[in-house]
């Protein structure tokens, strides 16, 4: 199954999956941006959270990156909430941004590659501040999506990253069972 | 009740967790596994009467964890609490046993309707 990379006609439910997945995991209302709006302006010093996911369809090598940001401010109330901590460290702040990250790709999933029975998702990565790489995505590839919304006056974003080169990601197992039965 | 819950994301084993406890499913042991390979083994020490797992995880994946369960003979109650709930998964999922697909991001009202037939409170 191909992408069309051409996402203008999912855009409302892209706003829609950004604002159900900040909702259920900080338990908070997303009002989502208009295209073009600028959101509330980080603060100077914040550090923001990034978490990176790929999608791949092996059928036709389909490749699209899936990843969310948001500051660093929002990040650290993230992992208080899912950690019920008020001083969430640094490793608190990266699994919470990349479970934030691994909801929001499965869902992107589930909405762009639903029918196809060989889309695979990578696990999360996920990257705090000065150790936030840039996606590695071809000069060629089709332009990104991106959609973003306000949520406890903080701008969180989702961009879809067509043809985002996914090697160095970490990937689940593709074993048999039978495989898996016979070890000890 | 013994339940296992696995998951790579230690924040969202805990998330699991609370979510039993709001949907009045609480109140009960609750064993954590990083992975299926984990879990698989917490399962033969413990012989748990419910299993709650991720699908995509490093080591062996969820539906692999399954599998290789249904593939001993252990029927123990399986359900997945992942992100991807889309048809074709749920179809893999019940063809492989399990109990059904709670998607991520989810509430506790999806718990109760998927759990409350085997977990008492």
């Amino acid at each position: 199954m191909t992408v069309p990379y051409e996402f203008d006609e999912v855009r409302e439910d892209l706003d829609k999956l950004l604002g159900d997945v900040l909702r259920s995991v900080l338990g908070e209302e997303a009002e989502p941006l208009p295209e073009g709006v600028d959101g509330p302006p980080a603060a100077d010093d914040d550090r923001p959270a990034v978490s990176v996911l790929a999608i791949v369809d092996d059928a036709d090598g389909t490749r699209l990156g899936v990843r969310v940001r948001v500051t660093g401010r929002l990040a650290h109330l993230l992992a208080a909430r899912m950690f019920a901590t008020e001083q969430p460290d640094g490793e608190d702040l990266l699994d919470a941004v990349g479970e934030l990250g691994n909801i929001a790709g499965g869902n992107v999933k589930a909405l762009l590659f639903g029918s196809s029975g060989t889309a695979r998702l990578s696990l999360p990565s996920a990257a705090l501040g000065g150790a936030i790489v840039a996606a590695a995505v071809p000069d060629e590839a089709p332009a990104p999506a991106v959609v973003r919304a306000v949520v406890l006056g903080d701008v969180a974003e989702l961009t879809l990253l067509p043809q985002m080169a996914a090697d160095d990601l970490v990937w689940p197992p593709v074993v048999r069972p039978e495989v898996l039965e016979a070890q000890p | 009740m013994k339940i296992v819950v696995a998951d790579d994301s230690r924040a969202m084993r805990m998330i699991v967790v609370r979510t039993l406890r709001q949907a009045g499913l609480g109140g009960h042991e609750v064993l954590e596994a990083e992975n299926g390979r984990e879990a698989l083994e917490l399962v033969g020490e413990h012989r748990p009467d419910l299993i709650l797992s991720d699908w995509n995880m490093p080591e062996m994946t969820g539906i692999q964890f399954l599998q290789t369960l249904r593939a001993r003979g252990d029927a123990t109650p399986f359900c997945f609490v992942t992100s991807e709930g889309s048809e074709e998964m749920r179809e893999q999922a019940a063809a492989a046993g399990a109990l059904g697909v709670i998607a991520k991001p989810f509430t506790a009202d999806s718990f109760s309707d998927v759990l409350s037939s085997v977990v008492t409170s």
